[in-house]
């Protein structure tokens, strides 16, 4: 009897605990679910109308428009529209700083801005998307902007977008997962397990012998191994091969709905011990720069103006006071250079005749 | 077997139950005593095992000579001898051959394939201590399975406390009976370790590893706020870890020492070393500068041997110069200051808040600027990290916000301890010390609320850690 009693107290107080739990973590870790794309033209979206706080990477805070994009309200027939990753969706930088807001500010009474960015939409996740999305509205946008911090891609991946058969990602909208996102305590396990809660927890007999063995008191280097410009290998030629008619359907898109496609490229950086070069422009990105001219698409390649802001004012477009600098998703630097570059794009653009 | 593993967890929990078991079943005194060394005995065995059977085989080899040694005083010095050889050639081996090629200008040097094995530095210490304890008459010696049992006793093995033998044994004279009060002890103890380690110094790893890697792309203010952090890490990894032993053992109804009190409140390096790692500074300070005569050999030796046993107190953490350097440097203070309060008397004068407050700040600077010599590998990239920081380098500003979450938690620590500290007067010798005693908060969990508050603490640990991994510091050594 003694002991059902004890039971069941331990089981009210760690009731109890929970729910102080969630309201401590609110201020830490309140994020929405992911729910189903109804409409067709992301995986998901978020909860619509929304709010967020953030303090796992970064300080930030917002509210996500009612179709459950990051914007401060919805816009019908947007100018210009925004796709792309986490970058773009933003939720690391308090709403407003993220670069298609301050985007959207410097070409106000020109060109609306829409952000339509949903985090894990890579490149390749957005040009499968992109003609649902150029399509939905009831005028095309005059241009879209598809943010990238990368350009290389697995040639299976490629192929696998070019047949159609790009998978969508799963989304919580009932169930046990989605039930328990509802509680930020929840919500933050989860996205601890995600982030390797469970291997700290069952670490195998390797990681194990690693940690009691003679040498972790050494950092390893290898989150700043060196990026050296190197010769396209065959691997990297063979994945050329399926850019080309990649850009194909690109330039295609672009002609149809007579839309201006900017992809905008925003690279990581990587620190040597030797101070050497922070951003170093890869050959893949020439590559990549001559089929958008052949194509006719614009390519923002932030990389010299990462590298040239980098040594003049040590600054680094990624990473938060809350992690490694320069790891991670953009911060409100980077959004901010970023949206200058864009700016300037839009404007010579639209001086040309472009948009 | 990780301390932090759902197996070590496991693996605790089934231990616990057979203590348990033991204790409440086993009417006779004698047989429950016999029983709980045996339990602990096997299952300490088992966490060995469990990393590498060589480690548990090192281990029996050293528990058995250190046995055979102690049964006869002649044969003492031979089994400290055995000890300091086996520590020397795991650890130190690789060491010494590279710096002897280098000398003999053989840069061609290959490292030997010499596995360090599970715990050594510690209960190589330890052997030493009960061999020395026989010697010096304060114990007599104990039967196989009592030294077995000291020596691996799974809780401490890893990264200690240095448990003194005489205080180790004195506990099994009366039967161990872990039930809810030591379980509900060991747990709270545990979980401030958990924390301690998981969210404080794991998240400030990733800020330090990050800085100390490239100290030239930081800019001088984040390199300072780097060996601050590092200071603060080193210290919640370590005491994290000796919480965690402290609360394991507490469990089991079995008591290890203190080694950690408030180390960044002490307001000279004198203090520091009696608030740092205790039981290591107080078995170097046994069993080492006692033995090389201590300070009844004259004024001149007694600053020798203090710079001695610091900087073999350095080599003991590893086989680098930069050990040796921050040992030395460690003795030369420690020098100094006695000369300083041999000079002056200042120890047995009151002092102002102000001044208090100065020498605090000061030993504080100095033993960060230590950790510098500890925390890099080469003493030229110690040079770095100091040029940045006095030469106001440029570079990357990077403010990492779990620095300053980290000195909050050790400022309202520091406060509840001075709370609770109140009335603590200064000893008359002793006046340029801190009164500030660390402590445990515990809860009474048997009180729903106290229960509720726990599971919250719980909570914050799993919330708030760093799932990227980090090991122990002192797992290395």
């Amino acid at each position: 009897m003694n002991f059902i009693k004890n039971l069941l107290k331990t089981i009210a107080a760690g009731v109890v605990a929970v729910g102080i739990l969630s309201v401590i973590f609110s201020f830490y870790y309140l994020q929405p679910a992911h729910i189903d794309n109804t409409e067709g033209n992301t995986d998901y979206v978020w909860v619509p109308s929304a709010r967020w706080f953030k303090m796992t990477e970064g300080i930030s805070w917002g509210r996500f428009d009612a179709k459950g994009y990051n914007n401060p309200e919805v816009v019908e027939n947007p100018d210009i529209i925004v796709l792309g990753s986490s970058h773009t969706e933003a939720t690391n930088v308090v709403q407003g700083k993220d670069f298609s807001s301050l985007l959207r500010d410097k070409l106000e009474g020109q060109y609306s801005v829409y952000n339509m960015g949903i985090s894990g939409h890579n490149f390749l996740k957005v040009c499968h998307y992109l003609e649902q999305n150029l399509k939905k509205f009831d005028t095309p946008p005059k241009a879209v902007i598809i943010e990238t911090s990368a350009l290389t891609f697995s040639y299976e991946d490629v192929v696998t977008l070019l047949e159609g058969r790009t998978e969508k990602s799963p989304s919580y909208n009932t169930g046990l997962i989605a039930m328990s996102q509802k509680s930020p305590f929840f919500a933050l396990m989860y996205n601890q397990v995600q982030g390797g809660l469970v291997d700290l927890l069952m670490p195998d007999k390797e990681k194990l012998m690693g940690i009691f063995a003679a040498e972790p008191v050494t950092p390893p280097l290898s989150y700043f191994h060196a990026a050296t410009p190197v010769k396209l290998k065959p691997a990297m030629r063979k994945l050329l091969e399926v850019y080309q008619p990649l850009f194909d359907n690109l330039s295609a898109l672009q002609q149809q709905y007579g839309t201006q496609i900017i992809i905008m490229l925003h690279p990581t950086g990587n620190l040597h011990a030797d101070n050497s070069p922070v951003f170093i422009r890869e050959d893949i990105n020439i590559f990549f720069y001559n089929l958008c001219v052949e194509k006719g698409i614009c390519f923002v390649d932030m990389t010299d103006t990462f590298r040239k802001n980098y040594e003049t004012e040590h600054k680094l477009p990624h990473g938060f006071v809350t992690g490694k600098a320069g790891h991670g998703h953009l911060n409100s630097y980077g959004h901010a250079v970023i949206a200058d570059a864009l700016y300037d794009t839009i404007v010579k653009l639209s001086g040309e005749g472009r948009i | 077997m990780n301390m932090i593993s759902l197996t070590f967890f496991a693996f605790t929990a089934v231990v616990f139950c057979a203590l348990w078991l033991c204790g409440r079943f086993v009417k006779n005194e004698n047989t429950s005593i016999k029983l709980s060394k045996a339990v602990l005995l096997v299952s300490s065995y088992i966490f060995v095992l469990y990393a590498d059977v060589r480690f548990a085989a090192v281990l029996a080899v050293m528990s058995f000579v250190t046995y055979l040694c102690a049964k006869d005083t002649r044969r003492i010095a031979a089994g400290v001898a055995f000890a300091l050889v086996c520590l020397g050639y795991f650890k130190y081996t690789n060491f010494f051959a590279e710096s002897f090629a280098r000398l003999v200008g053989r840069d061609d040097f290959t490292a030997l394939n010499i596995i360090l094995p599970l715990g050594i530095s510690f209960y190589v210490f330890s052997a030493i201590s009960y061999l020395v304890d026989v010697k010096r008459g304060r114990l007599t010696a104990r039967n196989f399975a009592d030294v077995a049992l000291y020596l691996s006793f799974f809780p401490k093995l890893t990264s200690g406390p240095v448990q003194r033998s005489g205080d180790f044994f004195a506990q099994f004279e009366t039967a161990r009976r872990p039930g809810w009060n030591s379980f509900s002890a060991g747990v709270q103890i545990f979980a401030f370790g958990a924390f301690k380690k998981l969210v404080l110094a794991d998240r400030l790893s990733v800020f330090v590893n990050q800085v100390y890697s490239t100290p030239e792309a930081f800019s001088w203010i984040s390199v300072t706020l780097a060996v601050l952090s590092y200071s603060a890490q080193i210290y919640f990894d370590f005491s994290g870890y000796s919480d965690m032993a402290i609360g394991i053992a507490k469990m089991f109804d079995i008591n290890l020492p203190r080694n950690f009190n408030l180390p960044y409140l002490s307001r000279n390096v004198t203090e520091l070393w009696k608030r740092w790692h205790i039981s290591l500074s107080s078995w170097l300070q046994e069993y080492l500068y006692i033995s090389l005569g201590g300070n009844r050999k004259g004024k001149v030796r007694t600053y020798i041997n203090l710079v001695l046993t610091m900087v073999l107190g350095g080599i003991w953490h590893g086989a680098s110069w930069n050990y040796i350097l921050w040992g030395l440097l460690h003795g030369l203070s420690l020098a100094v200051h006695k000369l300083w309060v041999g000079f002056t008397h200042s120890s047995k004068k009151a002092h102002s808040a102000l001044s208090a407050a100065v020498c605090t700040v000061a030993t504080f600077a100095f033993t960060s600027l230590c950790w510098v010599f500890f925390r890099i590998e080469t003493t030229s990239q110690a040079m770095v990290v100091l040029r940045q920081i006095f030469t106001l380098g440029d570079g990357i500003t990077h403010l990492y916000i779990w620095s300053f979450f980290a000195y909050g938690v050790l400022a309202v620590s520091t406060i509840a301890a001075a709370v609770k500290s109140r009335g603590i007067k200064h000893q008359p010798n002793h006046q340029n010390t801190c009164c500030v005693e660390g402590f445990y908060p515990l809860l009474d969990l048997s009180k729903f609320w106290h229960l509720v508050i726990f599971f919250v603490f719980c909570g914050l640990i799993i919330g708030l850690c760093y799932t990227g991994g980090s090991p122990f510091i002192y797992g290395a050594y």
